[in-house]
């Protein structure tokens, strides 16, 4: 293997795998590393995706897709039921990651993206002006250097690269969602909808939910954020809520996670580096959604990214062209959504009770999650121009 | 200091992305916490989904 690159991905994950083949298909020779033996293996995410959103970014395979979900159910503290049907031109899917992540990869090398597993990156090098200059890597047992003209770290939520070039990406316990999640069969679920399960009992500053994945099978999990964790813990919680809502479920899968449930970071960029996706901290930060966000948000990297290239300059100053794409195409929203979140984290099961009955005081032709936002944030009505703009188009 | 009950951990990341310190090395399937770095803050063992680290005296 060559040791000489124009970019080094670090990370094969979607944002990973964007980044790489709009650089590579602009020009750019590019390495993707990946830590783990296999793409797409472990699924930490509960792999739900808007249809339009996604479809934007890439021409969909329906081997990606378990199945088609055209409404939600929100289940508040005492049990009252709220469901939103879906716009009809936008619904969602419910994912297989591990084919979807392992298809974007293989899109990726046949845009002539280099990719490796089980490549652990520990390092960055940096020239004598401290750009990034390449990264300190472990292939397969062996220890090499390689060396880049732009780093993207595409590293996920434990993200250690940014770090390593002195950005702050260190989060908040209060930014976290500790989440775990269960792939569960042998159960009786409508299969086109979502279901989230919101309050203290089920998941406090968070919520729980069941996605189905076709045959009787669902992704069920929760996530809670992080400086409500410390006595009763994502586990406990998950194994309560299974044992009394499907004693008799078959456990295929479980698996941990931590989901950065805050607005972008205020720099992603620095001279010969970039972060994209969770590493940036481009997910929604009130769905926890992550998947769309990531891969458009890597995109814009990788275009400009290749531009760098073409025009050899790999200064911050250069590349904060990305995170102004990024601000224009997501970031600002977040930052709205941020702003909503912490003000959904301050309410309690009697609040979520009294939403939920306002809301199913509405036809359910009429519903929206921009009507249900409205009524979550009744009690602050500064929030609701943020809500306006975040949610139009739900 | 910290100790890791390393069967029980599914190597998820999410306690090396609140450490201040940068001082939880993540790997495939092994996880090393530098105690020379480690501040004692103990946000880790907070926010880990499976309650996989636990806070023990040196004594």
């Amino acid at each position: 293997m060559k040791s000489n690159w124009d970019v080094i991905v670090v990370g094969g994950g979607p944002a990973g795998s964007m980044s790489a083949l709009h650089s590579a298909k602009y020009g750019a020779s590019v390495l993707m590393l990946e830590k783990d033996r296999e793409i797409g293996v472990p699924v930490r995410c509960a792999e739900g995706v808007g249809v339009v959103g996604l479809q934007k970014l890439i021409k969909v395979d329906e081997r990606w897709i378990k199945t088609k979900i055209d409404k939600i159910d929100i289940i508040s503290p005492n049990n009252t039921s709220v469901k939103v049907k879906f716009d009809t031109k936008d619904n969602g899917y419910i994912l297989d990651r591990r084919i979807f992540d392992n298809d974007l990869a293989l899109l990726a090398s046949q845009s002539g993206v280099t990719v490796k597993t089980k490549s652990y990156v520990h390092g960055l090098t940096f020239s004598e002006n401290g750009s990034v200059n390449g990264v300190k890597a472990n292939i397969l047992g062996k220890e090499v250097n390689l060396s880049s003209k732009i780093v993207i770290g595409a590293d996920g939520v434990e993200s250690r690269i940014g770090r390593f070039a002195g950005l702050k990406t260190a989060l908040k316990i209060r930014d976290i969602g500790s989440s775990v999640q269960a792939v569960v069969s042998g159960i009786d679920i409508d299969q086109n909808t979502m279901k989230f399960y919101v309050g203290e009992k089920y998941a406090p500053g968070g919520y729980l939910w069941i996605f189905p994945k076709g045959n009787n099978i669902a992704n069920i999990g929760l996530g809670i954020s992080g400086n409500r964790c410390d006595i009763k813990k994502p586990k406990d919680f998950l194994g309560i809520f299974l044992s009394k809502h499907f004693p008799n479920g078959s456990i295929l899968n479980y698996v941990a996670g931590g989901v950065p449930l805050v607005k972008t970071l205020d720099k992603i960029v620095t001279d010969g580096l970039v972060l994209i996706g969770d590493a940036a901290r481009t997910v929604n930060p009130i769905s926890g959604g992550g998947i769309v966000s990531g891969m458009n948000n890597g995109k814009l990297a990788g275009i400009r990214v290749a531009e760098a290239i073409k025009e050899n300059n790999f200064t911050e100053k250069f590349l904060k062209k990305y995170k102004d794409d990024w601000y224009k195409a997501g970031g600002k929203n977040h930052e709205r959504l941020y702003k909503i979140k912490n003000f959904i984290l301050s309410l309690t099961d009697n609040d979520f009770d009294h939403i939920a009955k306002k809301v199913s005081m509405i036809p359910i032709e009429k519903r929206s999650v921009l009507k249900v936002f409205k009524l979550a944030v009744w009690r602050k009505p500064s929030l609701i121009l943020d809500v306006v703009k975040a949610f139009s188009g739900f | 200091m910290i100790y890791i009950k390393e069967n029980l951990c599914d190597f998820c990341g999410t306690c090396v992305s609140v450490c201040p310190v940068d001082c939880i090395e993540l790997f495939e399937a092994k996880i090393e916490i530098d105690n020379e770095k480690c501040i004692d803050c103990n946000l880790c063992v907070k926010v880990c989904p499976l309650d996989v680290l636990e806070v023990k005296d040196e004594k």
